[in-house]
């Protein structure tokens, strides 16, 4: 049993269970809440378009994590270890995912200037992330500088405003067509 | 190692050409979002599962890191989408059954082979290729689901037709 635990279970558990730790338990906590709340309260998108928006993010985050996180690039550790551990798995599969789903529902509901859009959801993330940093030790960066987060996060919600548009014309494209 | 990714890269090409010929029997969305599916999945399990533990790792390099990628990434998710073409398909449960383990068996086979030449490593005392089988036999199992639940919701919404229809 110990020999179970010291090779598949200890390898994947955090070093100290601290501030970082909590703090991805409460954010996962609350943006499951948010899910809840815009897929069952107050749904705005139809769900072919949640599922297309959760996957093409949980694609980014798979690709990009391990591309700025993992060696040979390695920019930043998160959490404990430089390699994945039990918290990264909440913040691959519902953390970064959920949040910009999230966003992307009040992309829907309200968003008439795409650019203004791009730049308050980028400044919100960039800000999410600061905190994280400063006040829970959650990244710890090793060539990584603070404004590429920035950029990179421009990045992140313009590709999801093109992925979007693109989705949604194809998905009102095909409902009209069998709804005839 | 160049040689290696090139020829990865050629093979994944090939296959995504491939995934045209699905549409005999899945939709177009239903492709998309099945291979963006598998495709997360399969590099979510293996990486992240594999990268806490010594017995296989991905060579910390630049080549390896990206044929490791595009592996996990297009080349397994293709076959598992032809797998569940199959399934998908009237043939018989035998023949089901034995492609899903054939699929396993690439995927334990294939890791053998980039151990060997070099995108892989271990380095702990052993491979231990059940660990590789019950991360497919997961990652097959939850294919599938996601195959079994994903037209109706597409269906509900008017996104595809009845399935004689595709």
């Amino acid at each position: 049993m110990k020999e179970i635990y010291d090779k598949a279970i200890q390898p994947m558990l955090p070093k100290t269970f601290d501030e970082n730790e909590w703090c991805v338990i409460a954010i996962a906590i609350l943006v499951i809440i948010c899910i809840y709340y815009i897929t069952k309260k107050r749904r705005i998108l139809l769900w072919s378009e949640i599922i297309g928006i959760s996957l093409f993010n949980l694609q980014l985050t798979t690709l990009g994590d391990y591309f700025l996180a993992m060696p040979p690039y390695d920019f930043y550790d998160t959490v404990d270890r430089n390699s994945g551990e039990l918290m990264d798995i909440f913040l691959q599969n519902i953390v970064y995912p959920g949040t910009v789903l999230f966003i992307m529902h009040f992309y829907k509901k309200r968003t008439t200037n795409k650019v203004v859009f791009i730049i308050i959801s980028s400044l919100i993330l960039s800000a999410l992330e600061s905190i994280s940093i400063y006040f829970f030790r959650l990244f710890t960066f090793k060539s990584w500088e603070y404004y590429y987060s920035i950029i990179f996060y421009i990045f992140v919600m313009t590709s999801n405003v093109v992925f979007y548009e693109v989705f949604k014309s194809i998905l009102s494209n095909r409902i009209a067509r069998n709804s005839l | 190692m160049l040689l290696v990714i090139l020829i990865l890269a050629f093979i994944s090409i090939w296959l995504l050409v491939s995934l045209k010929l699905l549409k005999k029997r899945f939709d177009s969305i239903e492709i998309f979002l099945l291979f963006m599916f598998n495709s997360y999945n399969g590099q979510n399990f293996f990486y992240l599962l594999s990268s806490p533990y010594q017995h296989l790792r991905v060579v910390e390099n630049h080549l390896p890191f990206w044929s490791a990628r595009v592996h996990y990434g297009i080349v397994l998710p293709v076959l598992l989408m032809w797998v569940m073409y199959v399934l998908k398909g009237t043939g018989k449960l035998s023949l089901k059954i034995s492609l899903c383990i054939l699929w396993i068996v690439a995927g334990v086979l294939m890791d053998k082979m980039l151990l060997v030449i070099g995108v892989l490593e271990s380095k702990g005392k052993d491979w231990y290729p059940s660990v590789d089988m019950v991360i497919a036999m997961t990652v097959l199992c939850t294919g599938i689901y996601f195959m079994d639940i994903l037209p109706s919701i597409l269906r509900r919404e008017k996104v595809i037709k009845g399935e004689g229809d595709i």
